[in-house]
């Protein structure tokens, strides 16, 4: 563990010190909740609309998918007519899109940044190697199932996936939302342990609380 | 801004002149920037040590990409390398097919049919292109001017629609082989080029205007970033980063290679160095670019082979040697060092990206006294692509 | 000293021990013009038993490179080191780095440099502001 993340005395600009425990005070420990669906189906299905209607992408180009980006929020393809956009942050996105190949060390920061997001959420996986490793698939460092990882709702494939493509995911993926059936971010809360198990065993330095939203 | 005593090389960690910082005085925050922050080109990070608003130290972060290419070529056969090569740079993918089977051919003793060589060039420049498009954009957006990048990609666009008449694929082509290349120019395909090099002549103007004019740009880029000339040979400064202070380093013009020695060019250079001479260098060498293209499709011969004999790739073996073959991307000087066994597998494939030394030696040293928001601009104005250096 | 092998005309490699590479290095650098360090790797000869090194060095004026190669014994346990050029070029640093990660050199001439001097705010903006009252 790095020397920052175990416990220390910190001094304050007035001079008053204080211990500081980074992994419990910086951090939540609490695990996630299922989220149930409303009491009236009417309403969930109202919800459900209201969701599929806007889709805000987490800006993190993980691998080589980013470079779509670029082209798909230009007005060649202007995904923004679809209710999609870009957000810097992850506290205002709704949507991650895995773009391509997962390194190990990626995979720790996509994980972080996946919890950090609010619910409801989903994942798109882009790419063939988020579906079987595609050309890395005999790679040291890259992850080759992302299912394993993170509950992912809908896979583009291809190397790499079109433009069209994704605009045509997009569709897909507010289909399954207005249908109820995007529910990943539940899955991941339902199978927390079976995620967490799976994290654990690639990523060796394991320095975060198992929830750190 | 004040110098930087040049006192990080030294191994004697005992001289009192260098303290450390101090975290825990409550002066210096440590700030992290990227990967997943806006402000940062491609994946990955930056570790910042500031004070106020001006940053201390500054180390890079790579490895988020890393999925060890080089070690995945070793496993392969030498054709089978060549759907990997290419991804090893996102952008501007060509340079690695090039490098890669220039190599080959030299180690093997192939020759390249002359239209296979003017056809790579071609390719070659479209590239260039579309990655200094991106970079405008990139660059323009690290000041807030949005505009630009929605212009540069909308023409990077159509270039990518000539690749994929040429090619049959957007981002990643796989069209140079060794030997030669996989097919020639479709029918009507220098109209439909000019059409396009004329629209992005027409964009450069605008973003001349808009851009290089602008006084938020000029004043934030004026000044920021400058690379002593001292530096450029101990940091391995090649490509705009070196032209634009003035250093005339351009392999198509110190080593040339294709046809390069049949058109008629000169290095673009600058002489401020710093992030504005960079950009306005880069603008001037995608003008090139579109000249060149002119020139390869007027020079051209139109007919001839495409591809020479090449062995039985699925047994193919090479004999034991080394060599090293380079071309100038729009980053810099590319690389590949090819050492091969006689085996039929490489022995040891080493790219040597620009961004290598100019992400993480160089902007540790330029980062010094910069402040927080133009680190995202200085970032850009290097033009560096983290793929290439995780490899 | 091993003797030159030409694989292009512009492209040269010669093989040498590890004693003499550093000086060898700093003349080709400061006296021949080879002023520009291209790459710095290792090749793994796994059967033979040696790691190779090659320093690959341009000479941008007369348009030439020269590669030098320096074999090292390979021990199958132990690491194995070599001395570090970073102070010749700074960005040996970072390529010295990764042979460090990927091919298991030791780590006594791959240390992280010493912290960079900073100033105290105060006092820098002291002096910045009213430079005559110190």
């Amino acid at each position: 563990m790095k020397s920052e993340l175990k416990k220390h005395i910190v001094k304050g600009p007035d001079g008053f010190e204080f211990e500081v425990d980074p992994l419990r005070d910086y951090y939540c420990e609490a695990a996630p909740t299922v989220m149930p669906p409303a009491y009236l189906k009417i309403v969930e299905n109202f919800l459900n609309w209201a969701r599929a209607q806007s889709l805000w992408i987490l800006g993190f180009g993980t691998g080589c998918g980013a470079i779509e980006m670029r082209p798909l929020m230009t007005p060649r393809f202007d995904a923004y007519r679809y209710g999609v956009q870009w957000r810097p942050t992850p506290r205002q996105a709704n949507l991650f899109i895995i773009s391509g190949y997962l390194s190990v060390k990626t995979l720790k920061r996509v994980i972080r940044s996946y919890e950090q997001m609010q619910n409801p959420k989903y994942v798109i996986g882009l790419g063939s190697c988020t579906l079987n490793g595609g050309m890395y698939w005999d790679s040291y460092n890259t992850i080759k199932c992302l299912d394993d990882y993170l509950p992912v709702d809908l896979y583009i494939a291809g190397c790499m996936p079109r433009p069209e493509a994704l605009l045509a995911g997009f569709e897909d993926l507010k289909k399954l939302i207005r249908a109820g059936k995007a529910e990943g971010a539940n899955q991941y809360a339902e199978h927390f342990d079976w995620y967490k198990a799976n994290q654990k065993r690639v990523i060796h330095d394991w320095d975060m609380p198992d929830y750190n939203w | 801004m004040k110098p930087v005593p040049d006192s990080d090389f030294s191994l004697d960690t005992s001289s009192a002149s260098t303290p450390a910082i101090d975290l825990a005085s409550g002066k210096y925050l440590k700030l992290w920037q990227g990967p997943q922050h806006p402000g940062i080109t491609g994946n990955m990070s930056l570790e910042l040590t500031v004070c106020g608003d001006e940053v201390v130290e500054g180390r890079t972060h790579v490895g988020y990409l890393h999925r060890g290419f080089e070690k995945l070529m070793e496993r392969r056969s030498f054709i089978q390398v060549f759907p990997i090569v290419c991804r090893v740079c996102v952008p501007e993918p060509d340079f690695n097919e090039y490098c890669y089977a220039a190599a080959i051919e030299e180690l093997a003793g192939l020759e390249v049919p002359e239209r296979a060589n003017w056809i790579r060039t071609l390719v070659l420049e479209m590239g260039r292109l579309n990655s200094y498009m991106m970079y405008l954009g990139g660059q323009a957006g690290a000041f807030g001017l949005g505009v630009i990048g929605q212009w540069t990609t909308y023409v990077r666009d159509l270039m990518l629609d000539r690749f994929e008449e040429l090619t049959g694929a957007r981002i990643y082509h796989m069209f140079i082989l060794p030997g030669g290349v996989r097919d020639g120019l479709p029918k009507g395909f220098a109209k439909r080029m000019e059409e396009t090099l004329c629209e992005i002549e027409r964009t450069l103007r605008d973003v001349k205007e808009v851009m290089f004019h602008n006084a938020v740009f000029t004043k934030r880029a004026k000044g920021l970033g400058r690379i002593d000339p001292e530096l450029m040979e101990r940091y391995g400064v090649t490509g705009p980063n070196a032209r634009a202070g003035g250093v005339a380093k351009d392999v198509r013009s110190d080593h040339p290679y294709l046809v390069y020695p049949k058109l008629d060019f000169k290095p673009v250079t600058g002489t401020a160095s710093d992030a504005y001479a960079r950009a306005d260098v880069r603008r001037r060498d995608a003008l090139m670019s579109v000249d060149l293209i002119r020139q390869i499709l007027a020079g051209m011969p139109q007919e001839g082979a495409l591809m020479s004999k090449l062995p039985n790739v699925l047994h193919w073996k090479i004999p034991r040697g080394e060599t090293y073959v380079r071309g100038e991307c729009s980053r810099g000087e590319y690389g590949y060092y090819l050492v091969t066994d006689g085996s039929g597998y490489p022995r040891r494939v080493n790219v040597r990206g620009p961004s290598y030394t100019h992400a993480v030696a160089l902007l540790e040293r330029l980062i010094v006294n910069v402040n927080i928001a133009d680190v995202a601009g200085l970032m850009v104005s290097l033009h560096t692509y983290p793929p290439e250096i995780e490899r | 000293m091993g003797e030159l092998t030409e694989q292009r005309p512009d492209l040269g490699f010669v093989t040498l021990s590890a004693e003499h590479l550093r000086s060898l290095l700093v003349h080709l650098r400061d006296a021949e013009g080879f002023t520009h360090l291209v790459l710095l790797t290792a090749v793994d000869w796994l059967e033979e038993g040696q790691f190779q090194l090659t320093y690959l060095l341009s000479n941008r004026e007369k348009g030439c490179d020269l590669g030098m190669r320096v074999m090292i014994e390979r021990p199958a346990d132990a690491l194995v080191s070599m001395e570090s050029i970073h102070d010749l070029w700074p960005t040996a640093e970072t390529y010295q780095r990764e042979l460090f990660d990927t091919m298991k050199f030791a780590e006594e001439n791959f240390k992280q440099r010493p912290g960079r001097e900073t100033w105290d705010p105060a006092h820098y903006m002291k002096q910045q502001l009213y430079p005559d009252s110190n």
